[in-house]
């Protein structure tokens, strides 16, 4: 008693110290991956709410609400109220907060799978490639996988006891899901499929279970199950009603989650314009296992992949096992009810998502957390089977090797790099070339200022293609964005122009010197930036006799 | 005989005499190197077919050029003084190894590449001794169409360039690198390698090459590097 004492405040010591290190890991370079459009359009958004307090759900683009309003309190706490002063890492520092609280969200399932397992997987998930990186982007994958696996965490815990609170628990966080992203409608499918599966299961295996004085046997009330509904629904409503109708100002906006749908099922079958997306069935396999383009390294998230995979079989071989012998402790039906559950909701969901031909890296995120989860679990099985201390100082040696590299590759892909195409999880993302024409525009506009000149921006795309431009323009007054070449550009200190474009506008350039330059915005994506040529030779005199 | 006819049998005649005058001065061309030189001879890895045009545009962009280099000639005696020789870097590379910028492979495959990370990045390559160098030749990675950013090469007999050393090439057009405006230009990678003629000689044991990122991403890369001296 008194060495659980220790142990339990030794471990939680421990265990803050780790997340504590995963925060600071997580927050070191925060800023240095430039904005993805998606994150630029989301912070755009976001600011809007910040300035104006106005948010309408948008049904076709953009997702839920949840990340624009967690993103006001870091606002408030930095004391910023004007999207100009906002920062990459205000928006980024959300989910990362939110990638931390998925690490406590394996908290409640730490005694159905077991200590070991719990320890490596959360080993796994700090060093994650593909949690790293995304929990630093400014999208809604992150705390749409947390209320997601809370969903099922504490519908396992219901399912279990059928006790009150894990049934309010899970309302609220499958609303919280649905508020961040549509696409938990997938969860909530595969989740009903797993929990039917599961129950079957636990009802069939009842009859082996060798009860005794203190352990009764396990049996689902249906009767009560249906009692529970009503208050499911009701948690459900609340935080579903205040964020979609933007906290009472939107009423438009619950009928939009409905007709959000529609946009969602249609983009799902890879039609319009986002057939850009399609991809094979085989795509998130592949981004997990092995993904190698041009001179970059080889990316492999397969340590976890293969522990996974052992995972998933002694787990299946447990379940077959009491079958075979119709007796059964209860601890062990526990563990094979929960591996069973699990594995149904993480991989009809990792199944639908790779059948639906819309795909996006992001999305690899929930069902990897399920292989970490089983990654954890095969790791026990071992360590389970392997008693000798060679074989378990083996045992630690390989989990030591596959940590250190994927920690590695971790450290490759979010600091090294971080926006290169070789990176499995840099999608259709900004360059830092459009990083330098920005840098190179307010290197400019400060010779500008400086001459009581106010810098003024074009920015022309024949298919408004400006995204994320914005986002970088924050801090310029005057900017305008056109679908064509506008009629008088007289004066105007930076034009950003699409190749579309440029021979007709150099057309109206005629006699107007400008400096030309090409930057690309994202891979195989160009624009020209036109700099009045008066302004470049200031800027070349200065340069000229500047030294590193 | 009419005065068009006249004109019919001339015309063979001012043909001939108008290939005479294209051909002739090939046929008399000069191809015995300037006394006391010779031809650098050079060889060339395999050239890289495939991958997509070149996006890219700089005011600073030598068009690109497919005929075979012009002969260039050094001092008698002048030979490939940087075989094996050890190479540095600002930062440690990210693929690859150092020594293979010097080890003889200008193949364009991924196995031959050196990829320093992103940002103004060096590589040092150090002689023996002191040369009066020539030429220096740069393979950066030639797998596709890329071109190379303030590429600067600099030669110097101090290890650590506190003297800025004599640059020979540069390439930075707006000083971002901050090693001065170079009028040098930028030109798209190909298995000819880029030759930096020094007509007149560099004495130095320290040669430097400077780049930051390339057209297609922000790494740099590097195949292989030689350099010629005596």
């Amino acid at each position: 008693m008194f060495k659980n004492h220790y142990f339990k405040y030794y471990f939680s010591l421990i265990y803050l110290l780790f997340l504590f290190i995963v925060l600071l890991s997580r927050f070191y370079g925060i800023a240095i991956r430039p904005m993805h459009c998606d994150e630029a359009n989301q912070a755009y958004k976001t600011g809007i709410l910040l300035e104006k307090g106005v948010y309408k759900y948008d049904p076709h683009e953009h997702h839920g609400p949840l990340l624009y309003y967690a993103t006001l309190p870091v606002f408030y706490l930095c004391k910023v109220y004007k999207f100009q002063d906002t920062t990459e890492a205000m928006y980024r520092s959300v989910p990362i907060l939110f990638s931390l609280l998925i690490f406590l969200s394996l908290l409640p399932i730490k005694k159905y799978i077991g200590f070991p397992a719990f320890l490596v997987s959360s080993l796994l998930l700090s060093v994650s490639h593909a949690f790293f990186f995304y929990s630093r982007y400014y999208v809604h994958e992150i705390p749409f996988v947390l209320f997601s696996s809370l969903f099922i965490f504490f519908l396992w815990d219901y399912i279990h006891y059928q006790r009150i609170l894990p049934i309010i628990l899970a309302g609220v966080a499958l609303s919280l899901a649905f508020v961040t992203k549509e696409t938990s409608i997938i969860i909530l499918f595969s989740t009903f499929l797993s929990s039917l599966i599961v129950l079957a299961y636990l009802s069939k295996t009842s009859h082996y279970l060798e009860t005794t004085f203190f352990v009764e046997n396990y049996s689902f009330s249906w009767v009560k199950g249906l009692k529970h509904i009503p208050i499911f629904l009701i948690v459900f409503f609340i935080p579903w009603f205040l964020f979609f109708s933007s906290f009472f100002t939107n009423g438009e906006g619950l009928l939009d989650f409905f007709r959000a749908y529609q946009t969602y099922f249609f983009r799902a079958s890879g039609e319009g314009s986002s057939g850009i997306h399609d991809k094979p069935w085989w795509y998130y396999l592949q981004i997990l296992i092995y993904f190698n383009k041009t001179v970059g390294p080889v990316w492999t998230e397969g340590f976890t992949v293969l522990l996974c995979s052992i995972g998933i079989v002694t787990s299946f071989y447990s379940a077959i096992k009491i079958f075979r012998q119709k007796r059964c402790t209860l601890r062990e039906q526990e563990q094979s009810a929960l591996c069973i559950f699990l594995f149904f909701s993480f991989f009809i969901t990792f199944t639908i998502l790779s059948l639906i031909p819309y795909k996006t890296p992001w999305n690899i995120l929930y069902p990897l957390l399920g292989m970490i989860l089983f990654a954890g679990i095969g790791f026990q099985a071992l360590w389970q089977k392997f008693s000798k201390i060679w074989a378990r100082f083996t045992l630690l040696i390989v989990l030591f090797i596959g940590t250190y590299y994927l920690s590695y590759q971790t450290y490759q892909g979010n600091f090294i790099y971080f926006a290169d195409i070789s990176n499995p999880y840099v999608y259709a993302h900004t360059s830092t070339s459009l990083v330098k024409m920005m840098d190179r525009i307010y290197q400019l506009s400060d010779i500008l200022t400086k001459e009581n000149q106010e810098p003024v921006v074009l920015v022309i795309d024949p298919i408004n293609d400006y995204w994320p431009i914005p986002w970088y323009l924050r801090k310029i007054q005057k900017k305008g964005f056109w679908s064509k070449i506008p009629p008088t550009i007289n004066g105007v200190p930076f034009l950003i122009v699409s190749p579309e474009l440029s021979k007709e506008f150099e057309k109206v350039l005629t006699n107007k010197p400008y400096m030309k330059e090409i930057y690309t915005i994202r891979p195989g994506v160009f624009r020209y930036l036109y700099i009045q040529q008066s302004l470049w030779d200031k800027f070349i005199e200065i340069q000229s006799v500047q030294k590193k | 005989m009419n005065y068009t006819n006249k004109i019919y049998n001339v015309l063979p005649l001012f043909g001939l005499m108008l290939i005479c005058l294209i051909t002739l001065p090939t046929l008399y061309a000069d191809d015995t190197p300037p006394a006391g030189k010779i031809e650098l001879k050079l060889e060339l890895p395999e050239p890289f077919f495939g991958g997509t045009p070149i996006d890219y545009y700089s005011p600073n962009l030598e068009e690109e050029d497919y005929k075979d280099r012009p002969p260039y000639y050094v001092p008698d005696g002048v030979a490939l003084i940087s075989k094996d020789k050890p190479v540095t870097s600002s930062v440690p590379p990210t693929r690859g190894q150092l020594k293979q910028i010097t080890d003889g492979d200008k193949d364009y495959g991924k196995k031959s590449v050196v990829e320093l990370p992103a940002g103004l990045q060096w590589v040092q390559i150090e002689l023996d001794k002191e040369y009066t160098i020539y030429a220096i030749v740069v393979w950066h990675f030639h797998e596709g169409k890329r071109v190379y950013k303030d590429f600067i090469v600099t030669v110097s007999n101090d290890s650590e360039f506190k003297d800025g050393g004599k640059q020979v090439y540069n390439n930075d057009y707006d000083n971002s690198a901050g090693l001065g405006i170079g009028k040098d230009k930028e030109f798209i990678e190909n298995n000819k390698g880029r030759l930096i003629g020094v007509d007149e000689g560099v004495k130095g044991k320290y040669i430097r090459l400077y780049s930051n990122g390339n057209s297609y991403n922000d790494m740099n890369h590097y195949i292989e590097v030689e350099v010629y001296g005596k």
